[in-house]
């Protein structure tokens, strides 16, 4: 719990110092897992939280926001990205809620925006609702406080998202086979 | 104990809290509490606040709260941590 806290404590640091180093007009996004820690922390996981960082960052690119800088490192909270988009808070937060709320296995991650200066863009910004639970559907946050669903639940409902992303990304690489435009940036599942 | 200084403790990510401890005039605590489950633990964060600035003797300050949906637990670790921060000699 404690070692949880401090590398939240840590990551959180960090984003604001990345963040008071932006130029005007870029953004920092910021990715991390939106699993229980007993998960998120697993050598699975961890490889897993690598995949979909490079399919954010390729996302960003495909939007015409080739990431201007990335770092990706593993602490005790488990997978956290950062990446330096060259765009406003509002239109990086698009691209986040694009990533998040596009299909369901976006609902694996959480994407976070701080603007130049450390300030927070969040969904509240656009006038959106809480996020919901990748499980039921309620709002997610009271699923989390209430401990709703257990490990197991959670873990089965996150490995049918993590499966759709990968037969998707298979599809991608058949059509990229036969010519047309698909994912790109190593979003290939190991 | 009274604050010394503003201190802070947590973040504004999901399931996290950031508390923000800083001097007040006076010698009471002022509490000031924003979450994403207000409506439904509003009450309950704000007896663990007070419950935990009590523990501690804080005096003189203001805390405020402001919660992604954290558990009880976290909550009342970096409430400890912000005003240990806080009231800790320089």
């Amino acid at each position: 719990m404690e070692g949880i806290l401090e590398a939240k404590s840590a990551r959180w640091a960090k984003r604001i110092s990345l963040a008071e180093a932006l130029s005007p007009g870029s953004s920092l996004v910021t990715l991390t897992l939106r699993l229980p820690a007993a998960l998120r922390v697993s050598e699975l996981w961890r490889d897993r939280g690598r995949v979909l960082f490079d399919a954010l960052a390729a996302r960003a690119e495909n939007a015409g926001l080739a990431p201007l800088s990335r770092e990706f490192r593993q602490s005790a909270d488990g997978p956290e990205g950062y990446l330096v988009v060259p765009a406003r808070a509002r239109r990086a937060k698009e691209l986040a809620l694009d990533f998040e709320e596009g299909e369901d296995w976006g609902a694996l991650v959480d994407a976070d925006i701080m603007g130049s200066g450390g300030s927070v863009y969040g969904r509240e910004e656009l006038g959106l609702e809480p996020r919901s639970c990748l499980v039921c559907g309620a709002q997610g946050s009271l699923c989390a406080v209430e401990k709703r669903h257990s490990t197991e639940e959670i873990s089965a409902r996150a490995e049918a998202l993590w499966k759709r992303f990968c037969d998707k990304n298979a599809a991608e690489a058949g059509s990229d086979h036969r010519g047309s435009a698909g994912m790109q940036g190593g979003a290939e599942p190991r | 104990m009274e604050a010394q200084r503003d201190a802070v403790a947590g973040s504004l990510e999901s399931s996290d809290v950031l508390v923000t401890v800083s001097k007040d005039a006076g010698s009471g605590v002022k509490i000031d509490i924003d979450s994403v489950v207000k409506k439904q633990y509003g009450k309950r964060i704000q007896s663990v606040t007070e419950e935990v600035s009590s523990k501690l003797g804080l005096k003189g300050a203001k805390i405020k709260v402001q919660d992604r949906g954290a558990l009880e637990c976290t909550l009342r670790a970096r409430l400890e941590t912000a005003i240990e921060r806080a009231t800790a000699s320089a």
